[in-house]
């Protein structure tokens, strides 16, 4: 049944009946690549066989509250689309169509998403960028990214003193339990070498701070405006500020961290 | 001489013919290579977010493998970097690895960092070695260019990942060449494909594909040679789209490089997978001299 020729009654029919004939046998969560993410977060619904008893419910007219919303749209998300449950359902069910499928209906529908914001996101751009409406295939990232950048236009607003005397408690932020930032001496090899800054006319605009400022701003413990900027989200991970830094500062790892930090304070 | 395979995801829902031809071209050199079914994905997409789960999924593989008593040989350029950097936090912190091995424990895993990480063109370069591979190929190619792209997360952060030199690698180049054809020279070789970015920032993600294709093509190459599923998606599937826009030119076909080696080796197009690729990459057989 082709996603796109057959008729939509057809396929929703065959959603239904492939729902109905999961006997939550559980092969497709022992053979999850993602099963050691569902350690780590706690969050059931990673498990495919736990996502299709919560999708059966669905169906069934259950209704959800915020919180299972938000738990079912991260399980559905945190998916490395390996494909292996679909290999291993001994039920034959299409269970990789399902997550596609159910994917863009609760990005839809749900609170912003940070995960959207990592390379989870490589199968959706490489196979539903092209088949979904151009706006609704970006509403997500947009939305993930405005939360995700907190107070970030305040704090830049050139008109408002920047607060020298910011208090962090210790070990509170991940980006800063590690201090390679420390050994900056603003060079801006960082800055110099990377790719994303090379690829604009006017970077400071569209990535909003640099390699080298983000490195000066944890500096002066400004570890909000540092998680705030688009640079972070906008990094391709190349490594190589941090392999041109003179003073060994590890700047791509610095920037996972404060990715790390921004995530975690949008999830409290 | 035997090792682990590591799939990662991509590979076996979206570029198969990888793993098909490193599997006949080690086949053919006398490699063992091992199924592990239990592997899970390396991390890398995690990182962003969650570096506990990151750590924890590589370091599940790791020690599936160290209990099978096997390196491993790795396929991804990114599960590479981030086996490799687990495996490098893992060692300086050991609070995170006493951590990490509680988890493992209730699977009767442990991790004590006994096995080696190996990507798959490490092992062709250092294990099986350029002289024997020498002497495997039947023929050879004459007059064909190669851009080589070398993968950020092999590369790079140099201290952790330990492939090659990180300013002048020459593995790739070397292994490019033992096959008749020359490597090109070409500014953006060390340069990021993109990848981590599809799907995050698809307009910036397609400028680094672009800008990489036209420097290869500017080099002189007729193809660009690819050790990676992220890489050879991008020059692949995200190129096709790109060659929708006449502005971006003629694309420019990726050859994966065990198809490129297994072609001099006498295996089978099939086997190799060469149909499979997105972009035609027939024309490479016009490279070898009539017999």
């Amino acid at each position: 049944m082709d996603p796109v020729t057959s008729s939509p009654a057809n396929l929703v029919t065959r959603l239904i009946m492939e729902l109905d004939a999961c006997t939550h046998c559980g092969s497709c969560s022992l053979n999850c690549s993602a099963a050691m993410v569902f350690e780590a977060a706690g969050n059931e619904y990673i498990l495919p066989s736990e996502k299709m008893a919560f999708l059966k419910n669905l169906a069934s007219g259950k209704k959800l509250d915020d919180r299972q919303t938000r738990a079912i749209q991260e399980g559905v998300y945190l998916c490395t689309n390996c494909d292996r449950c679909t290999v291993r359902c001994p039920s034959g069910i299409r269970l990789k169509d399902l997550w596609y499928s159910v994917r863009e209906q609760l990005l839809a529908g749900g609170p912003p998403l940070a995960h959207v914001l990592t390379p989870y996101s490589f199968a959706r751009g490489l196979m539903i960028r092209e088949t979904v409406p151009v706006d609704e295939y970006t509403r997500p990232i947009e939305t993930a990214k405005q939360a995700l950048a907190g107070r970030f236009v305040d704090l830049m607003n050139p008109d408002i003193p920047i607060p020298l005397n910011v208090q962090t408690k210790e070990g509170s932020q991940p980006a800063i339990r590690d201090n390679t930032y420390a050994h900056c001496f603003s060079c801006q090899s960082c800055t110099t070498v990377c790719p994303v800054v090379g690829n604009y006319d006017n970077p400071e605009q569209v990535v909003g701070l640099m390699p080298h400022q983000i490195m000066c701003c944890l500096g002066l413990g400004l570890i909000e405006m540092a998680a705030g900027a688009q640079m972070i989200w906008d990094c391709l991970t190349c490594y190589k500020c941090q392999e041109n830094c003179p003073q060994q500062v590890e700047v791509c790892d610095v920037l996972y961290r404060l990715k790390n930090s921004a995530v975690e304070s949008i999830e409290r | 001489m035997k090792f682990a395979l590591f799939h990662g995801c991509n590979i076996p829902a979206r570029v198969a013919q990888y793993a098909n031809a490193t599997e006949a071209v080690c086949d053919r050199l006398g490699i063992e290579l091992v199924e592990i079914a239990d592997f899970n994905c390396c991390g890398y997409p995690a990182r962003n977010t969650d570096d506990r789960a990151f750590v924890l999924s590589a370091a599940k593989n790791l020690a599936l493998a160290e209990k099978a008593g096997l390196d491993l040989l790795v396929m991804c350029k990114c599960c590479y970097g981030s086996l490799k950097k687990a495996e490098y936090v893992l060692h300086q912190n050991q609070d995170l690895k006493a951590d990490i091995n509680r988890f493992l424990a209730k699977e009767s895993l442990q991790y004590q960092n006994g096995i080696q990480v190996n990507h798959l063109l490490s092992v062709l370069y250092h294990a099986v070695g350029i002289d024997r591979l020498k002497g495997a190929i039947s023929k050879t190619y004459s007059g064909l260019q190669i851009a080589v792209s070398y993968g950020c997360h092999a590369l790079r952060p140099s201290n952790v990942t330990g492939f090659d030199d990180p300013v002048s690698p020459r593995i790739f180049d070397e292994l490019v060449e033992i096959t008749g054809a020359f490597s090109v020279d070409w500014t953006r070789k060390l340069d990021c494909c993109g990848a981590p970015l599809t799907g995050i920032n698809d307009r910036l993600a397609m400028d680094m594909a672009q800008k990489k294709i036209a420097s290869a093509r500017e080099s002189g190459a007729h193809f660009i040679c690819t050790a990676c599923p992220y890489t050879h998606l991008q020059f692949d599937v995200v190129q096709t789209r790109l060659a929708t826009n006449p502005e971006n030119g003629e694309p420019l076909a990726a050859i994966l490089y065990p198809q490129l080696l297994g072609l001099c080796l006498g295996i089978d197009q099939k086997a190799l997978g060469i149909s499979e690729n997105l972009i035609d990459l027939s024309g490479i057989n016009s490279f070898f001299m009539a017999e």
